[in-house]
């Protein structure tokens, strides 16, 4: 019988490795990230009382808060992910041989990326966690109110970015 | 409902943000697309937020297996703290761990009670009375009294003391560590480890399973936990 902390894995993993993904642009970054949360979640996680929610929270936060340090290391030493170039696309048009479908996408890729953390962070657990303005707060920690001022303007600035990229898409 | 409209654009922005999250009041919402209907300028920003929000969630991500090196940390974990066993009850409220320290210390005072019972009895009334010395430092009640037994050294006396203070001392980190309470916890294993280093208690301090779990798993408080 596995384990409520296997499950826990099982269950949580992919979606901790692509938030942290999506706020890195590394894919080395995001498998550290991931396997750094689980990893104090064996360590720390004494007081789970086994509940599903409680434990992806948790997982969440310490994701977020290991990502945002990383993200802060980077802007100290003034550099990018190591990967990041290779998996993002440079700015300019996309190749011609890509397909229309994964061209947006990588436009979208590097707009997101290219936000503030803190409205990066916000839009991330918003557009493909789909959480909650409150549990997007409760991970962030800070007021539901910024939540919400934050993903307006961060959508606003990618409704900037992308405008030329999404003209005729419906 | 009195809605009004917001008058900025960033209060539009969020306004029409949280309409398409559904964040806003059943009669506010109502209110916004009543208005947007009247307001083809308010319309196409709505569209145009839907259209990003569309194309947003088509960067998709793939990802990779948890590597075998997290679940092989992870059943380290599980075989050393005991993840697959059931939470155990809190802190016992009777120390059971001190027992035989506590009856050792209970033997101990009876045998200096009925030492100076005894002298007492034989040296009569007529005995002038026994003056204590004067104590040398607070605190040192026991071992005044210690070197009035024939049977044990002050240096003894003193030495069991400090065992028994110890293992009190250790008993409380382990209460402690159950409770979950690690700033409290390592407040307690700094005072053990430092006042108490030369105790029988502190050097079998690691054959404790929850004081392990605590010193390898629990690192000090710095204050960057979520």
């Amino acid at each position: 019988m596995r384990s409520k902390l296997r499950n826990a894995v099982d269950r949580h993993y992919a979606d901790l490795y692509r938030f942290a993904y999506r706020m890195t642009g590394s894919r080395e970054r995001a498998e550290d990230a991931a396997q750094e949360a689980f990893l104090r979640f064996a360590r720390d996680g004494a007081w789970w009382d086994g509940a599903d929610e409680s434990a992806r929270r948790w997982l969440f936060v310490v994701t977020r808060n290991l990502c945002i340090g990383q993200l802060r290391r980077d802007a100290r030493e003034n550099s990018v992910p190591l990967d990041k170039t290779a998996e993002l696309p440079a700015p300019g048009p996309g190749p011609s041989e890509m397909g229309e479908a994964a061209e947006r996408r990588e436009w979208v890729a590097q707009a997101v990326q290219e936000l503030p953390a803190a409205m990066r962070e916000v839009v991330i657990l918003r557009e493909y966690e789909r959480l909650s303005y409150i549990e997007i707060a409760s991970i962030t920690g800070c007021a539901v109110g910024t939540v919400k001022s934050r993903l307006a303007r961060a959508r606003e600035t990618l409704r900037g970015r992308l405008a030329k990229h999404l003209e005729g898409y419906a | 409902m009195n809605w009004k409209p917001p008058e900025s654009e960033n209060e539009w922005a969020e306004c029409l943000s949280a309409y398409l999250d559904g964040e806003l009041p059943v009669e506010e919402r109502r209110a916004v697309e009543s208005h947007i209907e009247s307001n083809p300028e308010r319309a196409t920003q709505l569209a145009e937020l839907e259209r990003t929000m569309a194309a947003l969630r088509e960067w998709d991500v793939d990802a990779p297996e948890p590597p075998q090196a997290l679940w092989s940390h992870i059943e380290d974990v599980e075989r050393e703290i005991g993840w697959r066993e059931k939470p155990r009850p809190r802190g016992t409220a009777f120390p059971v761990r001190s027992l035989p320290w506590l009856l050792t210390a209970a033997v101990f005072l009876i045998g200096i009670f009925s030492g100076v019972l005894g002298t007492l009895l034989v040296l009569g009334p007529e005995t002038p009375d026994i003056t204590l010395p004067p104590q040398a430092h607070p605190g040192e009640d026991e071992m005044v009294l210690a070197e009035t037994s024939p049977s044990i050294s002050a240096n003894q006396a003193e030495d069991l003391f400090r065992e028994v203070t110890a293992t009190g001392i250790k008993d409380d980190l382990v209460s402690k560590i159950r409770r979950r309470d690690w700033k409290g916890a390592w407040a307690v294993y700094k005072r053990l480890v430092r006042d108490y280093h030369d105790t029988t208690a502190v050097a079998r301090l690691d054959e404790d399973r929850d004081v392990r779990f605590f010193k390898k798993l629990s690192p000090e408080p710095v204050g960057d936990r979520p």
